[in-house]
């Protein structure tokens, strides 16, 4: 449905003949019905990256296709086939109902919204009784969702969210990601960037976390949780510390101390550093009081890949 | 196309009500600087005034100016609007391209400029003694012909908007020059070449010297649609090129 491919975009440096980086031989794939989530800290680069789907950035290079039409050659029928909440509850006329926002941007895309359509959107979205309502005068929950009812106004399978839980309660922030799980269920491709790790653990397929302007990685997001859920445990020991210290000289790391036990929180990345720690155990008479795998969120799993170095 | 259109009209027409106090101002001040510009002449001319063409002349060149200021000052702080509301790259990611929508906004604010300005130029020569003397397509005919160049200029501006975003006295200068072309009477062919001059040179003399749309000669009517057609297409052009530079620095939003 999205094909990103090699996508180059550098700035200007203010004030210097310097160019900066803002993404960096970016390529990826949404497949249809997916939530695909490009998660990444401030400045990653995943607003240039959703902008360039969207066609408000030229990159210097690289291809974007969308249903197989080139954003950057065949702008118009690429952009027929998607629609974008790109700066959340901004993207609405405030002076404006929720109704008359809907009516409008269909209606600038070509498109005819009758008002039964426009009332089964906002049906589905709870927003039925707030159809003639202002936006402004609207809960900023209820304004994101408006945004989203003007995004499937629309009418197109494909739907691209910039930071769409951005100032939301947890509440609101709980709703959306029920509406997004339902979005996927009608057969919407959803291709969302965020740095709202609940979002993204809650609703997404696929994820690429990206990283100074590329992708560090990009996978299933059930296969990344496996991966950070098979390596880590937390193992309470009863040690003096003196074996302590001998635990850290081989480089176990992660020591948080409870009383008389002391908690050692440690990613066993293969079955070797597991041996070597049991015989670090036996070797210093450390009692082990017991073993837990750690349940593993998607904040570990962000951290961890973003204070890495490598990048694909 | 047509419904992009029939949308920027419908939404034009929900602004105008909803902020109808802004709407009815600016009703209110172009009757206000039209009686002190009039009863300024009118005082400081005194019996040396020619009334029957000075002050029709007034009249009409008024009426243009405010009709040009209004076209092209509306795509261009439409833009700047859309782009501190955060709607600007909304509107971008139609298929239908931007410059179509502003197109379409600035056709339903001329409509709506017309709806309101012709009677109240009725109004503003009767309520000072004055008899305008053509009637309703004519004075369409002329609108839309001299719009058409005040548009291109718009255009222009809503360019210059989306790359440096704050362009209000800029604006402004183009206001106030805008007045030289629209206001004083000329016949030289290179003033008549300027935007909306032929419009309100033509308008002017029908109204003063009750010429016939149809007495006026070919070259008239050749040069009000090639200065319309040619400045409309420049506007395009020049847009376009600003807007190819905002998608490659990324500015769009940024205000």
């Amino acid at each position: 449905m999205i094909e990103v491919i090699d996508l180059v975009k550098t700035y200007p440096k203010r004030g210097s003949q310097e160019k900066i980086k803002a993404v960096d031989r970016v390529s990826f794939e949404v497949k249809s019905a997916e939530i695909f989530a490009l998660l990444g800290p401030n400045g990653a680069g995943k607003t240039t990256t959703i902008k360039s789907v969207c066609g408000l950035i030229v990159p210097d290079s690289g291809e974007i296709r969308i249903k197989g039409f080139s954003v950057l050659k065949e702008r118009s029928r690429a952009l027929a086939q998607m629609s974008a909440v790109l700066e959340g509850n901004r993207n609405l006329y405030w002076r404006m109902t929720v109704l008359e926002n809907m009516k409008y941007f269909s209606g600038i895309r070509g498109k005819k919204l009758t008002r039964s359509r426009a009332m089964e959107i906002l049906e589905t979205l709870g927003l039925e009784e707030k159809a003639n309502q202002l936006v402004h005068s609207l809960s900023r929950g209820m304004q994101q969702k408006a945004a989203i009812a003007v995004c499937l106004a629309c009418d197109t399978d494909i739907l691209l969210l910039d930071e769409p839980t951005l100032g939301l309660d947890v509440h609101s922030a709980v709703e959306f990601r029920s509406i997004l799980k339902s979005l996927k269920q009608q057969g919407k491709t959803i291709l969302l960037s965020s740095h709202d790790m609940n979002l993204v653990e809650a609703v997404a397929d696929r994820v690429a976390i990206m990283n100074k302007g590329r992708i560090v990685v990009c996978e299933e997001k059930r296969k990344l949780m496996d991966v950070f859920s098979a390596r880590a445990y937390r193992i309470k020991l009863i040690c003096d510390e003196r074996a302590m210290n001998r635990l850290k000289q081989l480089g176990f790391d992660g020591w948080v101390e409870d009383g008389n036990l002391i908690e050692l929180q440690v990613n066993l990345d293969s079955s070797q550093r597991l041996y070597e720690l049991m015989d670090a155990f036996k070797s210093n008479n450390i009692e082990v009081e017991s073993i837990e795998k750690e349940m593993v969120n998607f904040e570990k799993i962000f951290i961890s890949y973003t204070s890495e170095t490598n990048v694909r | 196309m047509w419904r992009a259109f029939l949308a920027n009209l419908e939404k034009s027409f929900i602004e105008f009500k909803r902020y109808y106090f802004n709407s009815i101002s600016g009703i209110a001040t172009f009757l206000i600087f039209f009686y002190l510009l009039f009863l300024g002449v009118k005082t400081i001319g005194g019996p040396t005034v020619d009334s029957s063409s000075t002050l029709d002349g007034i009249i009409v060149g008024y009426f243009m100016w405010v009709m040009f200021i209004s076209s092209f000052q509306g795509v261009a702080w439409g833009i700047i609007e859309e782009a501190q509301r955060g709607t600007l790259e909304q509107i971008f990611t139609s298929p239908i391209a931007f410059e179509y929508q502003m197109f379409f906004r600035m056709i339903s604010d001329f409509l709506f400029n017309v709806l309101f300005s012709i009677p109240l130029m009725y109004f503003a020569a009767f309520t000072t003694g004055r008899r305008i003397g053509f009637d309703l397509p004519t004075l369409i005919y002329l609108m839309v012909a001299g719009t058409m160049s005040a548009l291109g200029i718009g255009m222009v501006l809503g360019g210059i908007a989306l790359i440096f975003k704050r362009i209000s006295s800029f604006i402004q200068i183009v206001t106030i020059g805008s007045l030289s072309f629209t206001m004083f009477e000329t016949s030289s062919l290179w003033h008549r070449t300027l935007p909306m001059s032929q419009a309100s040179y033509m308008m002017r003399a029908l109204a003063i010297d009750g010429t016939k749309l149809h007495q006026s000669s070919l070259s008239d009517h050749v040069i009000l649609w090639l200065v319309a057609l040619v400045y409309l297409s420049i506007g395009f052009l020049v847009f376009r090129l600003f807007e190819r530079r905002a998608t490659i620095t990324g500015s769009l939003s940024q205000y």
